[in-house]
């Protein structure tokens, strides 16, 4: 479809042929179709007709992209002069879906949905008190698996908890039937840098998927707080308490200038809901792992209320940690 | 013979194939059917195939059912950090060895010089694992105040020194600290 097209335009100068073959639409954004793309010749030969007499070179018979896909170059036809290498047609470019991933800074490892079961406080061998959050890993397994080729990234699915299948939709138990697992309570995907992160579907996750002492991050959805003043939600002081101030002792004072602009800013900081909105937590600390129990003890506060659940993967930041 | 209402949304039919052949190979009916629709005159209804979903049981939580987990894992450290349960008859209320606000205590730590520290119980925060004590002395005139957490892996023991004089009246003695309008 895409070779035809660079055939049925006129033979230009090299430049238009070139400027149309560096056009997003030869290199479509699914990455499959990028593996099964013709042989460069189909369309070399458009604008090889120079008939430039110079002797034939060889040419290596793959190209590496960045994105280590190798397209092959089959041979070109006598008569026409192989192409070098700085004539050669783009690489896969910088905003494209397979540059952004290459540069994409992704764990290998999968992670995994705990509930989230209080807090409380453990003693080291110095003596120091560490408060831990009381992560709960109940039943964990893999429900589904996103691949590049079919999906355009890397990501495995885990499903947690249980649930009644009474109370899971149709569409929702045919899912977690083809994945051969029971219905579960909640569902979250963690993307993986390659085939290598990901884990056969059914596969269980237990707390020994980490370790004592590794980082992780943690994210979830925070406490839900309403509608909060602007003293709670921005930190703004307030008015005194006294001194003739009237009825207006917790509000933000001035919201902007006069007649310039004459109008209230964009995103000035007011009143509003405050809470439930996704946090990340990055680089807790692995505590301890009971797992008789299926619980992790992670160092510090963990986002959201008690018993919701949380994601947990390898931290980004600390990627010495297998 | 056209039929009408024949403008499926099937994809991939040529031109050549006929209205009828198109609606059989859309709805995969037999050639009894196609027939049917043909003198009919209407599309046929599809029957609904029903593919029972099979259902997979969950395996058990391998927390007991009714179980805290803080339960569970304040139980196991106690066990762990106090497996003679000195801490516990020294803290807890209705033991007979139980410690007062008022009683003067030493507290002696898990260094390497064995230090230790003297002082009267100003007051006792019970609250299981994280229970603490605050202890009140004056060394060199200076008023010194101490919170030792009781379970905590450096305490290596709590010597009872003397009891109140008069049984304090109140479990937080902060009282006992100088008033600080004193000489002004």
């Amino acid at each position: 479809m895409v070779v035809s097209r660079v055939m049925s335009t006129q033979r230009g100068t090299l430049l238009s042929s070139a400027r149309f073959i560096s056009s997003r639409r030869i290199f479509s954004t699914s990455t499959s179709s990028l593996r099964e793309l013709p042989p460069l010749s189909e369309f070399v030969s458009s604008f090889t007709t120079r008939h430039i007499e110079e002797p034939v070179t060889t040419m290596p018979t793959e190209v590496h992209t960045d994105i280590t896909t190798t397209i092959p170059i089959a041979a070109a036809d006598s008569g026409h002069r192989r192409l070098k290498r700085s004539e050669f047609p783009l690489p896969v470019l910088f905003d494209s879906t397979q540059a952004a991933l290459s540069r994409k800074q992704l764990p290998k490892r999968t992670g995994t949905i705990a509930f989230k079961r209080g807090m409380m406080s453990v003693f080291d061998e110095n003596g120091m008190r560490i408060p831990v959050t009381i992560l709960q890993i109940d039943r964990a397994q893999v429900t589904y698996i996103k691949t590049i080729d079919q999906h355009g990234y890397f990501a495995v699915q885990v499903g947690a908890g249980a649930r009644h299948a009474k109370n899971v939709t149709k569409p929702m138990l045919g899912h977690f039937s083809k994945a051969g697992v029971a219905p579960k309570k909640i569902v979250a995907e963690f993307r993986v840098r390659d085939e290598s992160g990901l884990l056969p579907i059914s596969h269980e996750i237990t707390v020994q998927h980490f370790k004592e002492g590794q980082f992780v991050d943690i994210w979830a959805r925070s406490k839900g707080k309403g509608f909060s003043g602007v003293m709670k939600r921005h930190g703004f002081s307030g008015l005194p308490a006294s001194h003739g101030v009237s009825v207006s002792h917790r509000s933000a004072g001035s919201t902007g200038q006069s007649q310039d602009p004459g109008r209230v800013l964009k995103g000035k900081k007011m009143a509003g809901r405050m809470g439930g909105d996704n946090v990340t937590v990055q680089n807790s600390k692995v505590v301890k792992i009971y797992p008789e129990f299926g619980l992790v003890l992670v160092k510090g506060p963990v986002p959201g209320p008690k018993y919701a659940a949380v994601s947990i993967q390898d931290a980004l930041k600390k990627s010495d940690v297998e | 013979m056209s039929l009408p209402l024949l403008r499926l949304p099937v994809r991939g039919f040529s031109v050549a194939e006929t209205c009828v052949s198109a609606l059989r190979r859309a709805m995969r009916m037999t050639l009894e059917d196609s027939r049917r629709v043909q003198n009919a005159g209407y599309q046929l209804k599809r029957k609904p195939t029903k593919v029972p979903i099979k259902i997979f049981q969950p395996g058990p939580s391998l927390l007991p059912k009714g179980s805290e987990p803080k339960q569970l894992l304040e139980q196991k450290l106690t066990s762990e950090l106090d497996p003679t349960g000195w801490r516990r008859q020294l803290f807890q209320r209705s033991s007979p060895l139980a410690l007062r606000p008022g009683d003067v205590v030493r507290v002696v730590f898990n260094s390497e010089t064995n230090q230790t520290f003297v002082g009267t119980i100003m007051a006792i925060r019970r609250r299981g694992l994280d229970t603490s004590v605050r202890l009140r002395s004056e060394v060199a005139q200076l008023g010194v105040e101490m919170s030792v957490k009781v379970y905590s892996t450096s305490v290596k023991n709590f010597e009872f020194i003397s009891r109140a004089v008069k049984k304090a009246r109140r479990a937080k003695l902060y009282y006992l600290r100088p008033d600080e309008k004193k000489g002004k």
